[in-house]
This record gives structure tokens, C-alpha cells and sequence, in this order.
């Protein structure tokens, strides 16, 4: 089974795969370091509140749930770059 | 004897009945090949896969020692989330690659892939034997907890240990019967009714018990407040999160699932599957267990709390809907432990020792040493054993030694054996050596380390060791052409130029000469 590229003229389509392959990994390196590192020390003593309650969460708790959620957006954002690149094998 | 004594037991006696079922339908082996036994072919779908890789990470244990330990230490409970979606983020960059190597070579297990990516069958024997000893007290737990599921979920009407061996037992039947095709289909049910299923049961309590989940966190903020934030050292709280995360792909039996996909995509395609549901289950579970010390029955039960809600909230139906979903989580765990375990034995050790034996025999050994150490740790789980959960939290701080040589021997071509198990021994060594000497207890934060645990010392070091020996020692003879195969493998065809060159070359364990 091969992945093809993915060759719909689209704007966004047509910038994806116009991107360097490192600059996909470095992009994505980054939003999901930058993610982890707000609950690692030292960045996290900040986010490791009380207040303000979100939805009856306490802050840390919102921002664990948070946090959880865009690192598995982000996964399925990779993915489908990928696919869309062709780079799925 | 009342109903509300039998029925449990009746729904959960029902429960392993249709396991038993699932298993004869669609867990049969398909042939006698090691392929089939110890990987099922390599032949399934992503959603297949998905059930499987969480079926096997979701442990008994989350809802009885994590979940009582939300309800009485709080936010720090939830790390479990953070690190369970982080390892998936390691689990989509290395997966790919070792996945192509495994179909290329004939890959089952981590100690394979060590064999190949650093042309060294002894450090692939040392590496088996030590995650499976690193391993080992997960199964006695997760055993341990099967006695305490069926003794809670029934009321007492299953004595402890009566409860224990029927669930082993079952078990060990099918994966004795059909190795890790039974494994996976199994888990497909198992995995759906600890993520999916679930929320039936949370809902249910949070509604009956607290009015709510909005209700219940309002009536911990008022009585419980310092639940509601990460106590103590931030640095035991990184600590855990990345060991688990950096460790959690390193056990024997999360690293076998990567080959039991049917093709790279369905590899990737579970990575997009899995977080959102693992992280929206195991958050209100722990958001349930905030709620443990609102009800004082709760509180008092430990780590049976989980049982002691659901019974308070539904009575002995949902006490046997939460018994099951339990039930699920613990045998798909440690089914894949036991499968794996298996497996490594007889053809990473016993065939490496003795390249002769045929392949249908080393599958009979596998059998024959699933039997013998689950019955050993069967007698270890009727043993009072108070450190034993502690001990397997500590397993974390050893098994992640095993990644640096993974994710280094996966993305870069310098490395070497001898550098690989250096690495190993001085990170094991400094990391359990700061551990017995500073720890104030098994498991604990290291105040002089500002909480941080051992392995924030052992496994930079490791690091720093396997790099020193990568530069001083020859590379593997063909490590150009195994990364050659990765670039050039397209999914399809396995006659590649590269691959010719590294079978030249590598002389992998085969089929014995009966085969």
C-alpha cells in the first residue's frame, strides 16, 4: 500500500506541501514541547493554582484537561499533514 | 443469601462466559507460526489496534490504587493523564520506524529489536531478562487486584483467592489456547467497555452520589480545597510524568502492540485515535475519585472506594457494571503481559540459547512458562504484600533505562552494544542507588533532589554513556543500510536492495531446523 501525495490545488493543501520536511517536524517538535514544558517545572508553578475556577475546575486541573486536549489535537493536525504530504509511510 | 449478593456474581461469572465465547469465535490461531502466536500475523486495523494499545496501558489498578489516591493526594493523581497522552506523542515518532523494521525482519518484541539495531543477541538476552523482572510485579498486582474486584463486586460472596485463581485461570486459558490473537480480541471488548462503557458508570454515580460533576467539584472546593491543586514538590510531579512517559513504551508488552498493526498508516492512525478518548476517560474517572472523601463509606474503603460509590449510587447492578469494567482493565493488561512474556521467553531467550528447537516448540514452551510463572505469581499474590504497589510505581524508574537505547539506536546511526548496555548499567545503577540511599520511602520524592526522583540523575547519565561509547566504538556493520530500508520501504514490496544487504549480514534467530 503506497500513500500518495495529496495534489488538490487548495491554498492551504498547496502550503502544506509546499513546506521543507524539517520545518513540519520543527513546527510540531515545538507546539507539543511547549506544551509539555507549562506542566513541568518551572513553568508550572504558575499554572498550578486554585483560581480562576474554569467550568468548576480548578485551574490546574483546566489546564491539565487542556493541555491533554491540544497535545491530541495537535497528534491528529500531524497526521493529517502527513497525509496530505504523502508521508504516511 | 441475598440477590443483591449473587447477582454480582452472576453478572460477572456471565462477563468471562462471553470472553470464553469471543475468544473461540475470533480468537483462534490461524496457523502454528511464531508470526501468528507472538504477533498475530501483523494483520490488524487501526480500531483494532486503538482497543488493544489502551486495553493494555488502562490498568485494574487505575481504578483502585490511582482512583483512591485522587480522593485522598489529589490533583498529583492526575499526572496518569499527562503522561499517558505524552507517551502517545512518543508512540507516533518511534512506532513508524520500528514498525517497518519489524515487518522487514520478522520482528515480535523489544529484545528483536535490540538484536537488530545493535547486531548483538547477548545484549538482546540481558535486556529480555530484565524487563521481564522489571515487569514482574505488574502481574502480581494486577492478580492481587482480580481478588479484590471479585471479592468487593460480590459482596464477599467470592472469597479473595477463590476470585483470583478464576480470573487467572480464565486468563491463562485463552492465551495458552491462542496466543496474541486472543490477546487482541479480547482486549477490542475489554477496551471499550474501561474507555467507552465507562462514562456509563461515572455518570450514574456522579449524578446519584453528588448531583453532578459540577455539584461534586463545588462540594470538594468547599470541603477538600487542597485536592484541588498539585501539593508538595512540583519535581515529584515531573518526576512521574516523565518516566512514565519516556518508560512507557519501553515495556515488553506496549512495545509488542506496535507490531500487531497491519500496515504503517493504521501504526499512525491509532496515535489519532486514542488521546482524546484515553484523556477524556481517565480524567473524570480521577475527577470521580476527588469525590472519595465526600462519601465517608468511601473514604474508609481504600482502594475499594471505586466499588463502594457505585454500590451506594446503583446498588448491586452498578456494583457489577463497575466490577466488570474493572474486570476488563485488569485482564487486558495483563494478558498482553503474560502473551508477551510468553513469547520473549522462548524465542528471545530459550531460542537464542538453543537456535535448534523447532518453532512449534518454542511456542510450547511459551505456553509452559506463561503456566509456571503465573502460578508463581499466583502464590506471591496471597502474600501480604503493603509495598507491593509502591514497588511497581518504582518498576517506572528502571524501565525507562531501555529507552535511551531505543530512541537513540531509532534516529541516529552511531551506537553500539557495548555503549547501549553501559549506558544501561551506570543509569540503573546511579538511579537506584540515589533511590535506596535518599529515599525516605519506596517510591517517594527525593528532598534533596527537590523532589525529583533518581532518574532525573541516572538517566541523563545513560544518555551521556551511550554517546561517549557511540563515539569511541564502531558503529553496527550495516547500520547505513537498515536506515536505508526505512527511506526506501514504501509499504509494499519487502524485496529491497538495503534489506538484501542487512540479511547479509545479520544472522537473525530462524526457524529450527524441524520447521
Amino acid at each position: 500500500m503506497s500513500t500518495t501525495r495529496n495534489t488538490s490545488n487548495g491554498p492551504i493543501t498547496g502550503f502544506i506541501t509546499g513546506l521543507d520536511r524539517r520545518t513540519v517536524v520543527f513546527a510540531f517538535g515545538l507546539y507539543f514541547v511547549g506544551l509539555f514544558a507549562t506542566v513541568m517545572p518551572p513553568l508550572f508553578g504558575f499554572f498550578n493554582r486554585m483560581e480562576p475556577f474554569v467550568f468548576g475546575l480548578s485551574f490546574v486541573l483546566f489546564w491539565v484537561f487542556i493541555v491533554s486536549v491540544l497535545i491530541a489535537a495537535g497528534l491528529a493536525a500531524l497526521y493529517w499533514v502527513e497525509s496530505i504530504r504523502g508521508e504516511l509511510v | 443469601m441475598a440477590i443483591s449478593d449473587v447477582l454480582p456474581a452472576v453478572l460477572l461469572f456471565a462477563y468471562l462466559a462471553l470472553l470464553a465465547a469471543v475468544v473461540l469465535v475470533y480468537g483462534r490461531l490461524r496457523d502454528q507460526t511464531m508470526e501468528e502466536y507472538a504477533v498475530a500475523g501483523r494483520s490488524y486495523p487501526w480500531w483494532m489496534m486503538l482497543f488493544t494499545v489502551l486495553a493494555t496501558w488502562i490498568i485494574a489498578s487505575f481504578y483502585t490504587s490511582w482512583f483512591a489516591m485522587a480522593g485522598t493526594s489529589g490533583a498529583i493523581a492526575f499526572y496518569i493523564v499527562l503522561y499517558t497522552i505524552a507517551g502517545l506523542v512518543v508512540y507516533y515518532a518511534i512506532a513508524p520506524r520500528i514498525w517497518k523494521w519489524g515487518k522487514l525482519h520478522d520482528l515480535y518484541n523489544m529484545p528483536d529489536f535490540i538484536r537488530l539495531r545493535f547486531d548483538s543477541p547477548t545484549l538482546a538476552v540481558l535486556v529480555a531478562i530484565g524487563a521481564i523482572v522489571i515487569g514482574a510485579p505488574w502481574q502480581v498486582l494486577s492478580i492481587k487486584t482480580f481478588g479484590m474486584l471479585m471479592y468487593e463486586a460480590t459482596n464477599g460472596t467470592v472469597p479473595f483467592d477463590v476470585g483470583m485463581g478464576i480470573i487467572t485461570a480464565v486468563v491463562l486459558g485463552y492465551i495458552v489456547f491462542s496466543g496474541m490473537r486472543s490477546v487482541v480480541v479480547t482486549d477490542f471488548v475489554q477496551g471499550i467497555i474501561s474507555t467507552v462503557i465507562v462514562f456509563i458508570a461515572l455518570a450514574w454515580i456522579s449524578t446519584n452520589l453528588f448531583g453532578g460533576f459540577g455539584p461534586l467539584l463545588d462540594q470538594v472546593a468547599t470541603q477538600q480545597p487542597e485536592l484541588l491543586t498539585v501539593q508538595g514538590s512540583t519535581g515529584y510531579w515531573a518526576s512521574i510524568i516523565l518516566t512514565g512517559t519516556i518508560g512507557g513504551y519501553a515495556w515488553l508488552e506496549i512495545f509488542n502492540r506496535i507490531f500487531l498493526a497491519k500496515d504503517v498508516t493504521e501504526v499512525k492512525k491509532v496515535a489519532v485515535g486514542a488521546p482524546i478518548l484515553v484523556t477524556i476517560t481517565s480524567f473524570m474517572v480521577l475527577v470521580l475519585g476527588l469525590g472519595v472523601g465526600l462519601v465517608p463509606e468511601a473514604a474508609e474503603a481504600g482502594q475499594s472506594a471505586f466499588f463502594v460509590m457505585a454500590e451506594a449510587a446503583g446498588g448491586p447492578l452498578l456494583l457489577a457494571g463497575v466490577g466488570v469494567i474493572v474486570l476488563a482493565a485488569g485482564m487486558s493488561s495483563i494478558d498482553s503481559q503474560l502473551a508477551t512474556l510468553g513469547v520473549v521467553t522462548s524465542w528471545n531467550i530459550v531460542k537464542e540459547l538453543k537456535p535448534d528447537i523447532s518453532t512449534g516448540k518454542a511456542v510450547n514452551i511459551s505456553r509452559v512458562v506463561i503456566v509456571a510463572w503465573v502460578l508463581a505469581a499466583y502464590y506471591l499474590a496471597t502474600l501480604d504484600l503493603p509495598l507491593l504497589a509502591r514497588i511497581a510505581i518504582w518498576t517506572y524508574e528502571g524501565i525507562v533505562h531501555l529507552f535511551p537505547p531505543i530512541a537513540l539506536g531509532l534516529v541516529w546511526k552511531r551506537g553500539n552494544a557495548t555503549a547501549a548496555l553501559a549506558g544501561i548499567v551506570v543509569g540503573l545503577t546511579t538511579t537506584y542507588g540515589i533511590n535506596f540511599l535518599l529515599a525516605p520511602s519506596v517510591g517517594g520524592p527525593i528532598a534533596e533532589l527537590a523532589g525529583f526522583t533518581g532518574a532525573i540523575i541516572g538517566l541523563p547519565l545513560n544518555v551521556a554513556v551511550y554517546v561517549i561509547g557511540a563515539y569511541v566504538g564502531s558503529d553496527v556493520e550495516y547500520v547505513d543500510e537498515l536506515f536505508a530500508e526505512v527511506a526506501e520501504y514504501d509499504g509494499e514490496s519487502l524485496d529491497l536492495e538495503s534489506r538484501q544487504e542487512v540479511l547479509d549480514r545479520y544472522d537473525p534467530i530462524a526457524p529450527g531446523e524441524d520447521d
